[in-house]
C-alpha cells in the first residue's frame, strides 16, 4: 500500500513538471520519425567535439545534405582545418586538406561512403533513416524540461531529450520539440564521453546549388 | 696543403652532398600532384635515394682504402651532379628516379670519405675539423628544405633540382683540392655479390612496410618480402662471412664498443631522419603553415644544430667522444620529449625543434671518432663507412616506420587532421623511445670509457 502511494505521488510530480514544458500531443520518437523521412535537404551550421586519449579536438563546419547520398562539408574552424573541404555523392568521396594541399579521393565500395556516420543518430536523422536506428536501440524519453540555445541565431528552443543505447554505445539526443530536428547530441563509449555535436544554426528542406556537391576531376 | 683550405674544400662539398638528401622534402606532400603517380609511388623519390646511399656506403669504405679517398671523394661528387642534371631534365618520373638513385651513390661517398680524410689529415684537432664537416653537412640538410620550398612555390620542381646542380658543379670543382691521406693501399676487392644482397634486403624491408600501409600481413603484397627480407639477410651474412675483404667487415662486430657505437649510430640516425623528414609536414598541419613558411619554420632547428654540430668537435677533442655522443643523443631524446608533451603547440614545435637540433647537430662526430678508434688502425675508411651506414640504415628504418603509421591515417574521418596531428605524434613518440635505446648505448660506452681513464690513472 505504502509502495502504490509512493509511485502515486512520483507519478503526480513527474506529471506536474512535464505537463508546462512538454504540451505537445505527438510522440518525440514518432515525430523524429516522421520529421526524417519527410526530410528533403538539410542545412546546418555543426560544431563537433571529440574526447580521445585525454586529447579534446574542436571542429566547425557548414553541413549540407540532399538525401539518400548527397553531402557536402565545409570546415570553417580552427584555422588550421579552415576551408578543409568533404564532397559526398552516390560513387565518390572526395576530401580536400589545404594544409596539405592534399586531395583523397575514395569509391563508396571501397571505404567511402561512411564519412557522416561519426556524426550519429544526427546522420541517421538526414538520411532518412531516423526510423531504423531507433528501432536497434533501447529508447528512453526523458521528461526533464530542458531549453537550447541556437548559438548563431540566439533563438531559444524547447527540447525532448531522447537516450538511445546500443551495445556498447549510448547516444543522448535533443530533439527541437517544434520541428523534432535533432540540435544537440552527446555520443558515449561505455561511460566515457567522446563526442559532443552541436547545432549552431539550421534549416530543412531548403534549396540548394548543385554545383556544390560537384566532385573534382582526379 | 693548408689546413684550411682542405677543410673549406671538405665542408662545402659536404653541405652540397647533404643539400641533395633533403631539397626534395618540401616535395613530399604534394607529390602526387606534382608528378601525377600515387603518393605511395612517389615517395620512392626519398627511399630510392636512401637506398643507393646506403649501398654506396657499404662499397665506399673499402674502394676508398683500395684506389685513394680523393679519387673517390671526386668521382662521388661527379655521379651527385649527374644525378641531379638526369633528374632536372627528366621527362619522365621514373627519370627523376634515375637521377636519385644516381645523386643517392655519389651523396654516398662524400660524408664518411669526409671524415675519414679529417681523421687522418688534421692530427689532434681531428674533432674539431670533423665537427666542422658534420656542421656543413646540418647546415646543407636544411638549407635545402628552405631553398627547396623557396624554389618550388617561386618556380617548379625542375628548378629544384637545376639549383642544386648548379651548385653541385662547385662542390665538384672544390673536390679537386682534397688532399690524398691514405698511406698505405689494400688490394681492391669489390664485395658485388654482399652489396647486391644488402640492397635487395633493403629495399625488401622498404616494400614490407609500403605494402603493411594497405594490407594485413597474410596478404600477397606483404609476406613475401618478408620472406624476401630473411632470405636476403641471411644470403648477405653468408656472402660476408666468406669474401676475404667484405664490403661489411664483420669481424669488427665482435668487439663490444664497436657494436655499442653501432647501436648509437642506428638510433641516433632513426632519430635524426624522423625529426628532420617530417618536421615541416608537421608544421603544416599542426600549426597551419604553408609549404615556404613550414620549410623555413626549420630554421630554429638548423641554427642549433649548426652550433652543436661546430662545439661537439671541440668537445670531443677536450673531454672525450663519448660525453659528447652521451650529450647528444640524451637532447635529442629531450627534442622529441618536448615536441610531444608541451601543450602550446607553437612552443612545443620550436622548443621541441630547437632542443633537439642540439642533439642531432652533434651526433655525427662523437660517432664517427668511435667508430674509427673502435675499429683498429688501417680500418679507419671501413669502419667510417659501417658506421655511416648504420647511420643511414637508421634514416631508412625510422622514416618508413613513420610512413607506415601516417598511412594508417584515417582521412576519410570527420576529424582527419586531428588524426594525421596524432600520427605524428605517434611518430615523435617512437622517434624519443628509439632516442632511449641509443642513450643506453652511450652510456655503455661511456661507462667503459671512465672505467679505461681508471686504469690508466693506476
Amino acid at each position: 500500500m505504502r509502495a502504490f502511494r509512493r509511485l502515486l505521488v512520483t507519478t503526480a510530480i513527474l506529471a506536474a513538471v512535464a505537463t508546462p514544458c512538454f504540451g505537445q500531443t505527438t510522440d518525440p520518437i514518432e515525430a523524429v520519425c516522421t520529421a526524417s523521412q519527410d526530410l528533403t535537404a538539410y542545412s546546418a551550421t555543426i560544431h563537433m567535439t571529440q574526447h580521445q586519449d585525454g586529447d579534446v579536438s574542436e571542429i566547425e563546419f557548414a553541413f549540407d545534405f540532399v538525401p539518400p547520398d548527397r553531402m557536402r562539408i565545409v570546415y570553417t574552424a580552427p584555422a588550421t582545418v579552415e576551408g578543409q573541404k568533404m564532397i559526398l555523392n552516390a560513387d565518390r568521396f572526395y576530401t580536400y586538406i589545404p594544409a596539405l594541399r592534399r586531395s583523397v579521393w575514395q569509391d563508396v565500395g571501397e571505404g567511402g561512403g561512411n564519412q557522416g556516420e561519426e556524426m550519429g543518430f544526427l546522420y541517421d536523422f538526414v538520411t532518412q533513416s531516423a526510423t531504423a536506428a531507433l528501432e536497434q536501440a533501447a529508447t528512453e524519453v526523458s521528461l526533464d524540461c530542458e531549453t537550447y540555445v541556437l548559438e548563431h541565431t540566439g533563438e531559444s528552443l524547447e527540447v525532448n531529450v531522447l537516450t538511445l543505447s546500443f551495445d556498447e554505445q549510448r547516444q543522448v539526443v535533443w530533439l527541437n520539440e517544434l520541428d523534432a530536428a535533432p540540435v544537440a547530441i552527446w555520443i558515449y563509449d561505455g561511460d566515457e564521453m567522446v563526442l559532443e555535436i552541436r547545432v549552431l544554426d539550421y534549416a530543412i528542406s531548403g534549396t540548394f546549388d548543385e554545383a556544390w556537391f560537384i566532385i573534382p576531376e582526379q | 696543403m693548408k689546413a684550411r683550405r682542405v677543410l673549406l674544400a671538405l665542408a662545402g662539398t659536404n653541405f652540397l652532398s647533404a643539400m641533395g638528401i633533403t631539397i626534395v622534402v618540401p616535395l613530399i606532400s604534394n607529390l602526387d600532384q606534382i608528378f601525377g603517380v600515387s603518393q605511395a609511388f612517389g615517395i620512392w623519390i626519398i627511399t630510392l635515394f636512401m637506398l643507393s646511399y646506403a649501398m654506396g656506403m657499404a662499397l665506399i669504405g673499402r674502394l676508398s682504402d683500395a684506389i685513394g679517398r680523393r679519387r673517390v671523394y671526386i668521382a662521388s661528387m661527379g655521379v651527385f651532379s649527374l644525378g641531379l642534371l638526369i633528374s632536372a631534365v627528366a621527362p619522365s618520373f621514373g627519370w627523376v628516379l634515375v637521377g636519385r638513385f644516381l645523386q643517392g651513390l655519389g651523396a654516398s661517398g662524400s660524408l664518411p670519405i669526409a671524415q675519414t680524410i679529417a681523421y687522418e689529415h688534421f692530427g689532434a684537432r681531428k674533432g674539431l675539423a670533423m665537427g666542422a664537416i658534420s656542421a656543413a653537412f646540418g647546415i646543407g640538410v636544411v638549407a635545402a628544405i628552405n631553398l627547396g620550398g623557396g624554389i618550388y612555390q617561386a618556380f617548379d620542381w625542375r628548378a629544384v633540382f637545376y639549383v642544386t646542380f648548379a651548385l653541385s658543379l662547385v662542390g665538384w670543382g672544390l673536390s679537386f683540392a682534397i688532399p690524398e691521406t691514405l698511406k698505405q693501399r689494400k688490394p681492391l676487392s669489390l664485395d658485388v655479390g654482399g652489396i647486391l644482397t644488402f640492397g635487395a634486403a633493403i629495399a625488401a624491408f622498404m616494400m614490407l612496410f609500403r605494402g603493411l600501409s594497405e594490407s594485413s600481413f597474410a596478404s600477397t603484397a606483404v609476406w613475401p618480402y618478408a620472406a624476401a627480407l630473411a632470405v636476403l639477410g641471411i644470403a648477405f651474412l653468408a656472402f660476408e662471412r666468406h669474401m676475404a675483404l667484405p664490403a661489411i667487415e664483420l669481424a669488427l662486430f665482435r668487439k663490444p664498443a664497436f657494436v655499442a657505437v653501432i647501436g648509437a649510430a642506428l638510433a641516433g640516425g632513426i632519430g635524426m631522419f624522423v625529426f628532420q623528414t617530417f618536421l615541416p609536414s608537421f608544421a603544416q598541419v599542426s600549426l597551419g603553415y604553408t609549404v615556404a613558411q613550414a620549410s623555413y619554420s626549420i630554421n630554429l632547428m638548423a641554427a642549433t644544430m649548426i652550433l652543436a654540430a661546430g662545439a661537439t668537435g671541440a668537445l670531443s677533442d677536450r673531454f672525450g667522444p663519448e660525453k659528447a655522443l652521451a650529450f647528444s643523443l640524451t637532447t635529442m631524446t629531450l627534442g622529441f620529449l618536448l615536441i610531444t608533451t608541451l601543450s602550446q603547440p607553437t612552443w612545443a614545435y620550436y622548443v621541441g625543434s630547437a632542443v633537439a637540433g642540439a642533439g642531432l647537430g652533434s651526433l655525427m662526430t662523437p660517432i664517427n671518432v668511435i667508430g674509427m678508434r673502435e675499429g683498429g688502425e688501417g680500418r679507419e675508411g671501413v669502419s667510417s663507412g659501417i658506421v655511416s651506414l648504420s647511420r643511414t640504415l637508421g634514416g631508412i628504418i625510422g622514416p618508413t616506420i613513420a610512413g607506415f603509421v601516417l598511412s594508417q591515417t584515417d582521412f576519410s574521418s570527420l576529424f582527419a587532421l586531428d588524426n594525421l596531428i596524432r600520427a605524428y605524434g605517434r611518430i615523435y613518440r617512437f622517434g624519443m623511445w628509439v632516442g632511449v635505446i641509443g642513450c643506453g648505448f652511450a652510456l655503455i660506452l661511456l661507462v667503459r670509457s671512465l672505467r679505461k681513464m681508471e686504469v690508466h690513472a693506476q
